[in-house]
C-alpha cells in the first residue's frame, strides 16, 4: 500500500524530463499499478490513496485507484462522485495516456450515474475537462466519442453557452482509421447536428448553417436519417441567415440533396413560400406545415424565421425609400405571426422600428409631424440613412480575414502533406508507377503534376485554380435503404 | 392594395439574381394576358386594311388577315372575307374551314359564312389527285436515278403541299432536296423555302438552324446582295420572337433597302421599320440608338416609310421620353395586329419605359416626383409604385424620400463594396476550405457512411472495413473538387 504511494508520488522524478524519458518513466508507472492488487489500489479507510493523492500531480495513481474501488463495489459511485467531478476536472492528460480504457471506464460509470440521477449538468465540466485532456498534443482538435456526449449532455441541461467552449474549437482531426472502435459515423454526425442545435440556441445562425453543411455534405455512400433532419434544420437557418435569397449550397452531393429534399418537402415548400415574400402566403404555408414542424420539433426554429420575416421587409424598405411613414410600413402587411386582420397597431410598429434601430440592424430616425389634417394625432416618420460603412472597420475585418485564410491554406498545406505521404496515395502512385508504358498513361501522369499545386507554391491562388481545374467529383453515394436508416439516431 | 404590394414584393425577392430572373418575371407578368387568350383589339388601327394586305405576298397575305380577323372585331368581317376570298384559290380546305367558322362568330349571315361543302368537296378530290400524281411522277424520277428530275420531283411536291397548306409534309418534302441539290443556287432556294415555312410555322428554332445552313451556300457577291436581306429579315424575326431584343435590332438594321418588295412573303419594308425601330429602342441606350440607328445609312431609307419610328427614336435620343412613349402609346394597336409583334410588343413597351425611367434620371442626383410624373405623363401615386418596383428589381439606383416626395440618387462608394466584396469571397473561401479539410478527415479515418449490411448488426458494420479505403487519388480530389 505504502509502496504503491511511494510510486506514485516518485513519479515523475523531476520537473525537467524530456519527453521521451518522461514517457519511459509514466509506461514503468503504469505497468507496476496496473500489476497491483485492486484491494492495494483502492486503500483503506485511513489510508485512503484519494485523499493523499492530488489530482493534478498524481493523475494516474487517482485514475488507478478510482478504477479499483468502483470494480470491487459499483455502488460506490453513490459517495464517490463529487470526487470524480473534482478528478475529471483537474487531471493530468499526459499521465493517463496508458490508461485510456481505465479512463473511459471510470468516465462511463459516472456519466451512467449522471443519467441515472438525471443531473446532466455535472457532467459538462468534467467532460470538457477530459475532452481536452483526453488526446493530447491535439486536444480538443481530435475528435473522440466524449464530444457527442458533452454537447448531448449540455442540450439535455440546457446550458447552450457552455458548449461553446468545445464547439468553438474546430475540430481538425478524427480518430485514425481503426483507432477508437467507439467512434462511428453517427457520432460525428450526431456530433455536428447537436453542434448546429445549440449555435441555434445561441442564435450564432452562420455557425449553425456550417455545421449543418457539414452533415448534409459527409461523404459516404447512403445517407443517414441524421442528414434528413439536419436538412430540416438547415432550411430553415438559411432562411434566418438569408431570408428570401434561398438556395442549396453546392456542396451537399447531389444523392443525398435528392433524398433529403423528398423526405423533407414541407420545409421546402415553407422556405420557397418565404422566399415569394407575399405574407398572405406565408401564412397560409405556415398554418399547413405547422403542425409538421411540432412533431419534428422545428416550430420554434420556424417561429423565428416567421419574425424575422418582418425585420428583413423592413431592413429591404431602406433600401428603397429614404422616408417612409409607419402607416404605409403597416400596410405592407409584413407581419406574419399575427393574422391578417389584426395586424400590430401602429404604436406597436413604431416601438418595434425602434427597437431595430437600437440593435444597429437599420439606421433610421423617427420623427412626428402634425398630420395635414392639423388635428391631435400625428404621423409619424421613419427616415432611413444610409448605413455608415467605415473603412477603417472593413479594414480591420480584412486584415483578420486574411490572418485566417493563412492559417487555413497552411492547414491545407499540411493535410495535403500527410495525404502525400498516406498508404493510399502511395500504393496509388506505385500502382500507376507499375502499370506504366501505355499513351493513357502518358496523359495520367500530367494529370497528376497538377495535382500537386499546393507541394512547393501553395498559394491561395493555386488552391482555387485546382479546385476550379479538378471539377466536381461525386463518389457513388447512392445506396440509400430507407428501412434500414429510418430509425432515428438520436432521441430528442 | 394588397396584390399590388405582393407583385412588388415578387419583384423585390429576385432583384438579386441577374436578368433571367426578370425575365421571367415579366413572363409570368404577362401570362395571366396570354392564358386569357387573345389580346383583343376594339379600336380600329390607324392602318386600311386593303391597302395594308396588298402589300403583302403568298401565305402571308392570308396569315395576316386571319390574325386580324382573330384578334380585331372591328375589321375581322372584312378581313376575313378577304381571305376566304383568297383561300378559295388556293385550295387550303383546313385554313377555309378556320376562316368560316371564325366568320361565323362575328357574321353569322353573311353569304360567305356558310361552308362551301361542294368546294370543299371538289378540292379535296383535286389535292388528292394530285398528291397521288406527284408521288407517283417522283417515283418514276427516283427509279431512274437522275438527280435533277428527283430534285424537281420533291420540289413539285413540296410546292404543291404548300399551297394546300400542308406544311409540315411541305418542309419534309423540301428538305429532301437537299440531297439532290447540284448547286449553289438550288441549295439557296431549298433552304429559303424552308426558312418561310419555319416563319409560317413559328418555328423559330428551325428558322436559325436554316439561317446558319444557308450562309455556308451563299459564294457570290450577287447572292450576297439578293439574298442577305431576307436572311437578315429571317433571323432577326427568329431573334424577335426568342426576346433577344438587341441582336433581332441589329439584324433589321443591316437589312439593305434593296431588298425592296422581294420579300414580302414574311414582312414589308414598313415591317421592318417597325420590328427593327421598336426593337433598338427597347435594348439601346441613347448613344447606340444615335450611332446605330439615326446614323445608320441603311435603316434611313426604311425609317422614312414609319416616320413616326423615327420620331420616337428620335425624341428617345434627345431626351424626350414622354413624347417617344406617347408616339409609342398611339401606335399600339397596331402592332397588336402583327403577328410577329403581338406577344412582345407589352415587354417591348414595358423595356422602353423602363429604361426611359433610368435615362431620365440618370443626370439628377434628386427629382421630385410630381416632375418625374408629368415627364412621364402618369399620376404621381402610379409613378412611385412604377418606381419602387425598379428599384426593387435593382434596375434603377434610388431611393424615394416619401414625406418629401423626392427620388434621390443613392450614393455609392465603390471602394467599400470593394471591400465588402472581398471579405464576402475570403469568408466563403475559408468556410469552403473548411468543410472540405473535415471531408477528407472524415475519409481519412474511415468513418464515411455506410449503409447498414443485412443481417449485419449495426456495430460490427464498422469492424470489417478497415481494408476497403478510399484511393489516395479520390482523397486528393475530394480535397479540391466539388468547386468552391
Amino acid at each position: 500500500m505504502e509502496r504503491f504511494i511511494g510510486n506514485v508520488l516518485a513519479f515523475p522524478a523531476s520537473a525537467d524530463l524530456t519527453g521521451a524519458e518522461y514517457n519511459k518513466d509514466l509506461k514503468a508507472l503504469n505497468d507496476i499499478l496496473s500489476k497491483l492488487s485492486a484491494q492495494t489500489l483502492a486503500g483503506t479507510r485511513d489510508n485512503d490513496p484519494l485523499e493523499l493523492l492530488d489530482n493534478r500531480a498524481n493523475s494516474l495513481g487517482i485514475l488507478f485507484s478510482f478504477f479499483a474501488r468502483l470494480s470491487i463495489d459499483k455502488n460506490e459511485i453513490q459517495t464517490l462522485w463529487p470526487k470524480l467531478i473534482d478528478f475529471f476536472s483537474e487531471f493530468d492528460g499526459r499521465q493517463i495516456k496508458y490508461a485510456k480504457d481505465q479512463l473511459m471506464a471510470v468516465l462511463k460509470a459516472f456519466l451512467h450515474f449522471c443519467d441515472v440521477c438525471n443531473k446532466p449538468i455535472l457532467a459538462l465540466k468534467p467532460l470538457e475537462h477530459t475532452i481536452a485532456q483526453l488526446n493530447l498534443p491535439a486536444g480538443s482538435k481530435m475528435f473522440s466519442s466524449l464530444h457527442t456526449r458533452f454537447v448531448k449532455k449540455c442540450l439535455d441541461a440546457r446550458s447552450f453557452r457552455a458548449a461553446l467552449t468545445i464547439l468553438d474549437i474546430d475540430i481538425e482531426e478524427f480518430p485514425p482509421k481503426g483507432g477508437d472502435k467507439d467512434v462511428t459515423y453517427r457520432d460525428v454526425l450526431q456530433y455536428y447536428l447537436y453542434g448546429a442545435m445549440i449555435y441555434m440556441a445561441n442564435k450564432k445562425w452562420k455557425r449553425a448553417s456550417d455545421f449543418l453543411q457539414f452533415v448534409l455534405s459527409y461523404p459516404g455512400s447512403a445517407i443517414s436519417q441524421i442528414q434528413v433532419e439536419a436538412f430540416k434544420k438547415f432550411i430553415l437557418v438559411t432562411l434566418m441567415l438569408e431570408g428570401r435569397n434561398f438556395q442549396y449550397p453546392k456542396t451537399i452531393p447531389p444523392p443525398t440533396l435528392k433524398a433529403c429534399r423528398i423526405l423533407g418537402r414541407p420545409y421546402e415548400a415553407f422556405a420557397t413560400a418565404y422566399a415569394t415574400g407575399n405574407p398572405d402566403l406565408l401564412r397560409r404555408e405556415a398554418a399547413l406545415v405547422k403542425e409538421i414542424f411540432q412533431q419534428d420539433g422545428n416550430w420554434g426554429l420556424a417561429e423565428q424565421c416567421l419574425e424575422n420575416f418582418r425585420r428583413l421587409g423592413i431592413k429591404a424598405l431602406t433600401s428603397t425609400y429614404s422616408t417612409l411613414s409607419v402607416e404605409a410600413i403597416s400596410s405592407r402587411d409584413l407581419d406574419v405571426l399575427g393574422s391578417r386582420n389584426n395586424s400590430t397597431s401602429l404604436e406597436d410598429l413604431e416601438r418595434y422600428i425602434l427597437d431595430m434601430i437600437d440593435q444597429k440592424e437599420i439606421k433610421a430616425s423617427l420623427s412626428h409631424l402634425p398630420s395635414q389634417s392639423g388635428g391631435q394625432a400625428t404621423s409619424c416618420m421613419v427616415s432611413f440613412h444610409d448605413l455608415p460603412s467605415s473603412e477603417t472597420d472593413i479594414l480591420q475585418d480584412l486584415e483578420a480575414q486574411i490572418a485566417r485564410t493563412v492559417h487555413i491554406t497552411s492547414q491545407a498545406r499540411q493535410l495535403d502533406r500527410k495525404l502525400g505521404i498516406s498508404k493510399e496515395w502511395i500504393n496509388y502512385t506505385t500502382k500507376k508507377g507499375r502499370g506504366g508504358g501505355g499513351p493513357a498513361d502518358h496523359g495520367d501522369q500530367g494529370y497528376e503534376e497538377d495535382d500537386y499545386p499546393m507541394q512547393g507554391r501553395g498559394s491561395l491562388m493555386d488552391i482555387v485554380a485546382a479546385a476550379e481545374a479538378q471539377g466536381y467529383m461525386a463518389g457513388d453515394y447512392i445506396d440509400y435503404d430507407p428501412a434500414d436508416d429510418m430509425r432515428p439516431d438520436y432521441d430528442d | 392594395m394588397a396584390d399590388q404590394f405582393s407583385m412588388l414584393d415578387e419583384g423585390g425577392a429576385s432583384s438579386g439574381n441577374a436578368q433571367y430572373d426578370d425575365f421571367d418575371q415579366n413572363l409570368s407578368g404577362q401570362q395571366p394576358a396570354a392564358a386569357a387568350a387573345a389580346i383583343m383589339v376594339s379600336d380600329l388601327p390607324r392602318f386600311d386594311l386593303e391597302q395594308y394586305i396588298a402589300n403583302y405576298a403568298g401565305r402571308m397575305k392570308t396569315t395576316r388577315l386571319m390574325f386580324i380577323g382573330n384578334h380585331c372585331p372591328p375589321l375581322a368581317t372584312e378581313a376575313l372575307k378577304t381571305a376566304i376570298g383568297i383561300i378559295k384559290n388556293d385550295k387550303d380546305v383546313r385554313l377555309y374551314r378556320q376562316a368560316v367558322q371564325t366568320l361565323q362568330v362575328y357574321a353569322p349571315n353573311d353569304a360567305d359564312a356558310k361552308l362551301d361543302e361542294d368546294w370543299i368537296e371538289r378540292t379535296t378530290r383535286e389535292v388528292k389527285q394530285k398528291t397521288d400524281r406527284l408521288e407517283a411522277e417522283l417515283k418514276s424520277y427516283k427509279n431512274n436515278m437522275i438527280k435533277e428530275s428527283i430534285r424537281i420531283g420533291h420540289k413539285d411536291l413540296g410546292d404543291h403541299f404548300y399551297t394546300t397548306g400542308d406544311l409540315p409534309s411541305a418542309y419534309r418534302a423540301y428538305s429532301r432536296m437537299r440531297d439532290y441539290c447540284t448547286s449553289n443556287k438550288q441549295m439557296l432556294d431549298m433552304t429559303l423555302s424552308c426558312i418561310l415555312i419555319c416563319i409560317d410555322q413559328a418555328q423559330y428554332n428551325s428558322v436559325q438552324t436554316n439561317v446558319a445552313k444557308i450562309r455556308n451556300h451563299i459564294r457570290s457577291d450577287d447572292d450576297l446582295k439578293v439574298h442577305e436581306p431576307k436572311i437578315n429579315i429571317a433571323s432577326g424575326i427568329a431573334l424577335l420572337a426568342a426576346g433577344n431584343y438587341l441582336e433581332a435590332a441589329r439584324k433589321f438594321i443591316d437589312t439593305n433597302p434593296s431588298v425592296g418588295t422581294d420579300y414580302n412573303a414574311v414582312a414589308t419594308m414598313n415591317d421592318i421599320a417597325v420590328y427593327g425601330g421598336l426593337t433598338a429602342l427597347a435594348s439601346m441606350d441613347r448613344n447606340m440608338l444615335k450611332t446605330e440607328v439615326l446614323e445608320s445609312s441603311t435603316f434611313r431609307t426604311f425609317l422614312e416609310l414609319e416616320p413616326h419610328i423615327r420620331r420616337a427614336v428620335a425624341a428617345f435620343h434627345s431626351a424626350r421620353y414622354g413624347e417617344c412613349l406617347s408616339i409609342l402609346e398611339a401606335y399600339r394597336n397596331d402592332y397588336y395586329l402583327d403577328p410577329f409583334l403581338q406577344k412582345h410588343i407589352d415587354r417591348i413597351y414595358e423595356a422602353v419605359r423602363t429604361k426611359s425611367i433610368v435615362q431620365y434620371f440618370i443626370p439628377y442626383s434628386c427629382v421630385t416626383l410630381d416632375a418625374m410624373s408629368t415627364a412621364f405623363g402618369v399620376p404621381a401615386e402610379e409613378m412611385e409604385k412604377e418606381l419602387v418596383r425598379l428599384i426593387e428589381g435593382g434596375k434603377l439606383n434610388a431611393r424615394i424620400d416619401t414625406q418629401n416626395r423626392l427620388v434621390t440618387s443613392k450614393e455609392t462608394q465603390l471602394r467599400v463594396e470593394v471591400h465588402r466584396g472581398t471579405l464576402a469571397m475570403a469568408e466563403e473561401y475559408e468556410r469552403a476550405a473548411r468543410l472540405r479539410m473535415l471531408q477528407i478527415n472524415v475519409a481519412r479515418s474511415g468513418l464515411e457512411i455506410r449503409a447498414p449490411k443485412q443481417g449485419l448488426g449495426g456495430g460490427a458494420g464498422m469492424g470489417g472495413m478497415g481494408g476497403m479505403g478510399l484511393g489516395g487519388r479520390e482523397l486528393r480530389s475530394m480535397m479540391f473538387g466539388n468547386g468552391v
